[in-house]
């Protein structure tokens, strides 16, 4: 079918391709420089990236502990994640259902987390997780991730939960269907879509965790990647091939974890907004 | 099959009191109706008995047996809720699976995870399967066995609540407000369907409704409530021909019972100015009453000595039948104004295409027979020996 206006449309199509190529270029750079020799990077890399040599990588970063540090990195992620959903299910679901002495103040203690700058928690912290042996340890990391995620994870949860009509539990209550299991076989399945999305919010935290874990993690062998990357940064040289190489190892379980999720999450983003 | 007893049961949320000490029976396969205005505690009282809401005080007893700590599955009955309340994650067959797959659910596989495995190994068993597959027969779901609730029509999901509430084949059905979602038309065929249905299974029922029409065509008995108080229980019959207070009268039927302010004196009644002939009970006393009667039992045939002028306020043809609304007042004041006009509208139902034209003066008789009389303080109606004629 012809298209009424064809000149709106191919400028509307001409400023998304532009966008898109906005906000693709950092990637394309990184790949680029990733795949160039460090004699190319001061000669002038070629703009067609060298993409023969992707698996030159892996040889290339033989030795050198990045490897170790994404293992680390994707640790403190499916860690936060885990620990931050069973929590923020859990207590999304008290916050919506139940009446209790002081949930007004449990929720602004919860939404309190998110004033404050990890920066401004980070010495005090420091200190509390000296005292648990928790330093040089990715748990702690992960415990530290989780207290600052789980909260924005609840809250999404808890929207969720509350859309979902009440009547549906007490069914399942007159069907036989004891109160954890009305959470976990009816309430659960209903709100993936917002499950997920919290999942990637949490992952990312995780994955992207640079503050706590430069503080707290003294041991080069426990480094995310996250610390790991900025460890290349020297006072004479940074070696930008490497570290653009690795930055894009740093990125691949990232996108891959979100198109996985990709389809959950545009439903649960717009889940409720149609009533049906 | 449960005799289901109310020992004064209330209910308050917070100070307000939402149900005053209800006491009634409902005997065995009964169809009861609990029937009121919204807000009048008509739900509040069924998800009681359910055991879905607590009961502040008062008793409510299965057989005898108090039921009030009771969870809602303890007590055997089925709840068919106003939005159906489908498992939208779950197809047709696995919603009307579900009780039976709770039925046979040992405490550890509640365990997630393990609860979705069971849930799909207990639905696979033939004789849930089966059982489903005979429910789904009986009310006519069986090509929809395998579709989401959310591709079905509004009757369809009804009718998927329904098959729920029946594949356990509970002692006590529980259906509050069924049929509110459904238009006009699908209303009264789901009507007869449930009526079938209370035929065929022969347990109690206990529906709430605020259909009238609901309540007169498909209860064996009513429970009228307003206000959180019983106002009556009766058979349809009973509420709609001897209602015990004006508003029960004025709540059911439609057009409403007709509420004539009267004035009795020395056994002869007046309408405003003009003298009414009509038998009274000798012991009436002289005083102001209002005379209840039926629109049906009006009627504008020939004019004789109970005859009542009244102006012709609007006519309405409705094929069959048609409905006449005239005023006494407006009949001897004619400055009377709009609002208090209406407040004084009487109605009479008469066959056919009465040619009737409005603002004309027209004789109505009264089926004498039919009349009810009410306080006109309490609204109460009067006492049978005085409400009836002398013999």
């Amino acid at each position: 079918m012809r298209s009424k206006h064809p000149v709106r449309e191919s400028l509307i199509f001409l400023a998304c391709v532009l966008f898109a190529i906005f906000a693709a270029f950092p990637i394309y750079w990184m790949i680029n420089t990733a795949l160039s020799t460090d004699q190319e990077l001061y000669t002038g890399q070629s703009l067609w990236p060298h993409l023969e040599r992707v698996l030159d990588i892996p040889a290339f970063l033989s030795g050198s502990p990045a490897f170790a540090w994404l293992g680390n990195s994707a640790f403190i992620a499916f860690g936060t994640t885990f620990l931050s959903l069973i929590m923020a299910v859990h207590g999304a679901y008290a916050l919506s259902r139940f009446k209790f002495f002081g949930k007004g103040a449990v929720g602004f203690l919860l939404f309190a987390t998110q004033m404050l700058p990890e920066a401004v928690i980070v010495v005090p912290l420091f200190a509390v997780f000296a005292g648990f042996g928790l330093l040089n340890n990715l748990y702690g990391l992960v415990l530290a991730t989780t207290g600052f995620i789980m909260p924005v994870a609840l809250f999404i949860l808890k929207g969720a939960i509350d859309k979902v009509p009440f009547e549906l539990e007490e069914s399942a209550r007159v069907d036989g269907c004891p109160r954890y299991s009305q959470l976990m076989m009816i309430i659960f399945p209903l709100i993936l879509p917002s499950i997920a999305a919290a999942a990637v919010i949490a992952f990312f935290d995780g994955w992207n965790e640079f503050l706590f874990a430069n503080t707290f993690i003294s041991d080069a062998n426990h480094w995310p990647a996250t610390v790991g990357l900025a460890s290349f940064i020297g006072q004479y040289s940074t070696p930008l091939n490497v570290v653009m190489a690795v930055a894009f190892l740093f990125t691949l379980p990232a996108i891959v974890f979100f198109l996985i999720l990709q389809r959950e999450i545009v439903s649960g983003l717009t889940a409720g907004a149609v009533k049906g | 099959m449960p005799h289901i007893s109310f020992n004064k049961v209330s209910k308050f949320y917070g100070d307000r009191e939402v149900i005053h000490e209800f006491d009634a029976q409902i005997e065995d396969r009964e169809f009861l109706v609990l029937l009121g205005p919204s807000g009048c505690g008509k739900s509040t009282m069924l998800r009681m008995i359910a055991g879905l809401s607590d009961i502040s005080s008062g008793q409510i007893a299965f057989d005898g047996r108090v039921v009030n700590e009771l969870e809602p599955r303890e007590r055997n009955i089925a709840f068919v809720f106003q939005s159906y309340a489908l498992y939208p994650h779950m197809t047709v067959r696995e919603n009307i699976a579900f009780p039976l797959v709770m039925d046979r659910f040992k405490g550890w596989y509640h365990i997630p995870i393990v609860n979705s495995i069971m849930r799909r190994s207990i639905a696979a068993k033939p004789e849930v399967k089966s059982r489903v597959v005979e429910v789904a027969e009986m009310l006519e779901l069986t090509d929809y066995l395998d579709r989401r609730p959310r591709t079905l029509s509004g009757g369809q999901r009804q009718r998927v609540a329904v098959g729920r509430a029946l594949v356990r084949d509970p002692s006590l059905y529980l259906l509050d407000e069924p049929l509110s979602n459904l238009d006009a038309k699908l209303r009264a065929q789901m009507r007869e369907e449930i009526s079938a249905l209370y035929r065929r299974v022969g347990k109690t029922f206990i529906y709430v409704t605020h259909d009238q029409v609901e309540a007169m065509t498909m209860a064996t008995r009513i429970i009228v409530l307003n206000n959180g108080k019983i106002q009556q229980i009766g058979t349809p019959e009973e509420i709609y021909n001897r209602p015990v207070n004006i508003f029960v009268a004025r709540f059911i039927g439609s057009p409403a019972m007709n509420l004539i302010p009267v004035t009795v004196s020395s056994r002869t009644t007046m309408v405003r100015d003009t003298t009414f002939v009509i038998d009274v009970s000798p012991d009436l006393p002289d005083g102001q009453y209002l005379l209840g009667i039926r629109p049906e039992k009006i009627t504008i045939d020939g004019a004789n000595s109970d005859s009542l002028c009244a102006r012709i306020s609007v006519v309405e043809h409705l094929g069959g039948e048609s409905i006449v609304g005239f005023r006494f007042a407006d009949a001897t004041d004619p400055a009377l104004s709009p609002s208090r006009m209406m407040e004084s509208t009487n109605y009479a139902r008469i066959p056919g295409t009465a040619a009737l034209k409005v603002g004309n003066i027209q004789k109505f008789n009264i089926d004498t027979d039919s009349v009810n009389w009410f306080a006109e303080d309490s609204g109460e109606v009067l006492h049978p020996t005085l409400n009836r004629r002398p013999c």
